[in-house]
């Protein structure tokens, strides 16, 4: 027994002995320049000056790739990459990147219905509405004579209102049509327009309408064979982003967060 | 053997095909939104139809990593990402948008970048490597990007193959000289053109939103490489199985030939020319591609293939130049002078450059007897090199990526000396001292927020959008959805704004934008029906004008005027000047606030041309005017906290032109007996 121990500790600390000595030459005080690094600097070079570099600048580039690799070893050496922000934040980016990359499986009919389901607003069909208004232009006293002729109109009497750039009747309009054709404050008054009735005056970006509401549709939620083609793009992003999520959480439930309690009182005050 | 030698050639001659001719079956069957409007009086529906992604080889370099699909989820409204990091999302979504990355070395950059792939191992490529890694997307980097650009394409690109690459064999027996290039990988540049299709139509959702299989072809004379870029638009959802690019041929007229070819196997197709204003003046010239006189043939090549010119953009605008139209006080409107890809800038030549001097050249051209080239209509895009533009000016960010994303280096905020590295090193980058600091100076402090197409269809359809373009019912504007509405015609003064069915009416006495009227038996002066209306999320109309164009019988000689003919706020037009009273809008600087309750939300005018004569051909467009607002190096400046650069504009006058309409008088061919003004040519 104590000879094996003998000749273990003897094999030990000749490994200890090698190590030692040979230490300084290897890894952390060894620059090996590969032929690719060169080439591919000396390409860069010919590309930003237009033609190859002489044998002197060839130097000088070889020289600052050397000089550069040895400062960061040692800066390295120095702990000057702990705390330092830029530092932090391209190493994050860079895992964040192989992340989001890291393809998955292949999609299956399941998950499609799943995200589907998961995920109706966003594909929800806005309410439509079909209508037909009198116009008052702005340019022409528009807001005054749309009052006087709803007047008028509410006892029934004929009236001529202007001629409107974008006509006279409409179907199938999304509020969303409407405020980009009228202004936002023509789509808002929908909501509160009663069906075959018509409105008080209306403004728009143009001048004041009179509504009347013939007919709509209520908002609705299409099935997924109508718009399967948008939900696989959609899955496939949101997949992306949960998969640097997932890890996210995965490696959040090894670290525990303490906030500062200054700040935490800074916050709430 | 001799004989199998010759009988295995033939075969393989038979065998290979010219793939630009080949037309890849993609049918889609898509119906028409049931809910969809149809309106046989046509409405106004915006678009891009100019705009990259990462395919393109320059966009890839400038940081892009965006996909066409991706493009077309921003046109529908949605969030992207800048490649600088930040959001970009439009107001209000787009009807109708075209990816159109570059035709040449399609998808290539992506392929070099990626270090999986064989391709990336090509000599010269590793400057490529990784460069969209998120690591290496940060603003100083982007310094280097475009000097990496300027650089590759001479030293890089056009390095052929060895006469024992089977490659090269296969370029020649395909008619395609791309694959006989060392760095062109054959396979690359197919699947990017597959993707490019099938994003396309993947994402047309007829009725509501319209999408293009397109591209640009991106060539430029062979004398001073002058630019002679223009956008294909196809109609169908079929395409060639590859685009005919500038390594086919670095002709235009090569292009429509092909284009002809491909029509007559039902592909039909037209193409916009765009940055006409940093041409050189070679865009329109008054000669063909090789010297030769203009003909009637080529006239009618030309006009078959491009009926449409791309007049706005980011680089500048080529409505007309305050060297050609000295008497237009609005000529002087994001006028940029550079010669398109020139490093450092040269100043292109105006005449031949911009579209008002073409609409001329093109009348002369006819009355010489050799038909007009220059009879085309009017759209407006953007050209972004990052999926999608913001088109406003409080929310502008260029156009090329990383490379102009810091306002720094757009010229627009003075760069302090420390930051000398956020500029982009364009081959020696100027600066030049103002009160405030040092500004970068040489180009692109004189880009845009520019530009939209209108498009007047009967349904958002590629069908219908596509048949406007090629009837020229199309409008520009500078980035504001501006309507506008413009008829002529010999009995429209008869037409009243309070008849509810004026649109219908107009349609039926007149033609409208983009057509034709002719000499009529009686004296009488054609009268134009315009109407404007202001986009809710822009500026109110300050003004309504035509433009008119035309050439002298006698001698050719032109002549043009800019007649104001509706004026905001109830203001009358003074008929000595032509000209609206001052309606008073201004702009505070230092807020980029403007005068409320100035300005119309609507414009509109039967106007009778008062210089009417009936024997000189002629032209007339319309020019909408907004009130002033701050111009984006201005809202740039503040958002810094610095006053705007003193060279610049600091307000801006956005606008939309109409496509014209055109008078052509009796014997508008016959070439008039006398000299022809030497000057003017």
């Amino acid at each position: 027994m104590l000879r094996k121990i003998a000749i273990f500790l003897v094999i030990g600390v000749l490994i200890l002995g090698l190590d030692l000595t040979f230490s300084k030459f290897k890894d952390d005080k060894l620059i090996y320049v590969t032929e690719e690094e060169i080439y591919s600097l000396m390409n860069s070079w010919a590309l930003q000056v237009g033609r190859n570099p002489n044998p002197e600048e060839a130097k000088a580039v070889i020289d600052n790739l050397i000089e550069e690799e040895i400062l960061y070893r040692e800066a390295l050496r120095l702990g000057l990459d702990a705390n330092d922000q830029i530092i932090k934040r391209r190493l994050a980016q860079k895992l964040m990147f192989l992340k989001q990359e890291s393809k998955g499986t292949k999609l299956t009919e399941l998950e499609i219905s799943e995200f589907y389901r998961n995920n109706l607003d966003k594909y929800l069909i806005p309410a439509q509405y079909d209508f037909t208004h009198i116009y008052f232009s702005k340019e022409d006293e528009g807001s005054t004579r749309a009052q006087n002729a709803k007047a008028l109109l509410d006892k029934s009497q004929e009236i001529k209102g202007d001629v409107f750039f974008l006509g006279k009747n409409f179907t199938n309009k999304s509020s969303k049509e409407l405020r980009k054709d009228f202004g936002v404050n023509f789509s808002l008054e929908f909501e509160k327009l009663k069906l075959n009735e018509w409105s008080k005056p209306v403004e728009s970006t143009y001048g004041s309408h009179l509504i009347k509401l013939v007919g709509f549709q209520d908002a609705r939620i299409p099935e997924l064979e109508e718009i399967k083609p948008r939900v696989l793009v959609d899955l496939e992003l949101a997949r992306k982003d949960s998969a640097l999520s997932n890890y996210l959480d995965e490696l959040k439930e090894d670290y525990e967060v303490i906030i500062s309690r200054n700040l935490k009182q800074t916050y709430n005050e | 053997m001799r004989k199998l030698i010759l009988l295995f050639s033939v075969i393989l001659l038979i065998s290979c095909s010219d793939e630009s001719l080949d037309i890849v079956q993609t049918p889609i069957d898509k119906v028409k939104d049931p809910n969809a409007d149809y309106n046989e009086l046509r409405n106004a529906y915006f678009g891009d139809t100019h705009v990259h992604t990462k395919h393109s080889f320059d966009a890839y370099l400038f940081g892009t990593t965006g996909s066409p699909s991706d493009a077309y989820r921003y046109a529908r409204g949605e969030t992207v990402k800048h490649p600088a990091g930040f959001d970009m999302k439009l107001v209000e979504p787009l009807d109708f948008y075209m990816v159109s990355d570059h035709g040449f070395f399609m998808g290539m950059m992506e392929a070099y970048a990626d270090t999986s792939t064989e391709i990336s191992n090509a000599p010269g490529a590793e400057v490529f490597h990784n460069i969209n890694a998120p690591e290496n997307l940060t603003l100083e980097n982007g310094a280097t990007r475009l000097n990496t650009f300027a650089q590759t394409l001479q030293s890089f690109f056009l390095n052929p193959r060895s006469y024992f690459d089977p490659e090269l064999w296969q370029a020649v027996l395909t008619n395609n000289l791309a694959r006989g290039l060392k760095i062109y990988d054959h396979d690359v540049h197919l699947s990017a053109w597959a993707d490019v299709v099938k994003a396309a139509n993947d994402a047309y959702d007829p009725g509501n939103f319209t999408t293009f299989i397109g591209y640009e072809f991106t060539t430029s004379t062979d004398v001073a490489n002058e630019n002679l870029h223009r956008n294909v638009m196809f109609k169908s959802s079929n395409a060639p199985k590859r685009p005919y690019t500038r390594i086919d041929s670095i002709n235009p007229e090569d292009l429509w030939t092909w284009m002809d070819k491909i029509r007559e196997q039902g592909i039909d197709s037209i193409a916009f020319p765009h940055n006409s204003n940093g041409s050189n003046g070679q865009m329109f010239e008054m000669e063909t591609f090789f010297g030769e006189p203009l003909s009637k043939e080529y006239a009618a090549l030309r006009m078959r293939n491009e009926p449409i010119v791309e007049m706005t953009q980011v680089k500048g605008t080529s409505d007309t130049h305050p060297l050609l139209s000295p008497n237009d006080e609005w000529a002087d409107f994001e006028i940029m002078e550079a010669r398109i890809g020139s490093i450092p800038p040269a100043f292109s030549f105006p005449a031949g450059g911009y579209v008002r001097d073409a609409y001329i050249r093109g009348l002369m051209s006819n009355q010489f007897g050799t038909g007009n080239p220059y009879k085309f209509g009017l759209i407006g895009a953007s050209d972004t090199h990052v999926l999608g533009a913001g088109l406003r000016e409080e929310n502008y960010w260029s156009k090329i990526g990383l490379v102009d994303a810091d306002p720094r280096a757009r010229g627009s905020v003075p760069v302090s000396e420390e930051d000398r590295d956020v500029v982009p090193n364009r081959g020696g980058v100027s600066f030049k001292e103002f009160d405030q600091g040092d500004y970068v100076i040489g180009g692109l402090e004189n880009w845009g927020a520019s530009g939209l197409a209108g498009a007047w269809a009967e349904e958002n359809t590629r069908e219908s959008i596509f048949n406007a373009f090629r009837r020229k019912e199309t409008f520009a504007t500078s980035g504001p959805r501006i309507l506008v509405r413009f008829f002529g015609g010999f009995d429209l003064d008869e037409l009243s704004f309070n008849d509810e069915n004026i649109i219908k009416s107009a349609y039926e006495t007149g033609v409208p934008m983009g057509g034709d009227i002719f000499a009529e038996e009686t004296d009488k002066a054609p009268s134009f029906l315009v109407w404007a209306q202001r986009d809710v999320n822009g500026a109110p109309l300050q003004r309504v004008q035509i433009i008119k164009g035309s050439i002298s019988r006698a001698d050719s000689s032109p002549t043009e005027k800019v007649y104001d003919i509706a004026c905001s706020d109830g203001l009358q037009v003074d008929p000595k000047t032509n000209r609206c009273p001052d309606n008073g809008a201004r702009v505070d600087i230092e807020t980029c606030a403007i005068s409320q309750n100035v300005g119309s939300a609507e414009l509109k005018a039967i106007w009778t041309d008062p210089d009417f004569n009936k024997d000189e051909s002629s032209f007339y467009y319309i020019r909408v005017l907004e009130n002033p607002t701050c111009r984006w190096s201005t809202w740039d400046a503040i958002r810094a906290g610095f006053k705007p650069r003193e060279d610049l504009h600091d307000t801006i006058q956005d606008r939309a032109w109409s496509s014209p309409i055109w008078y052509t008088p009796n014997n508008a061919e016959n070439p008039p007996p006398i000299r022809i003004n030497a000057e003017r040519l």
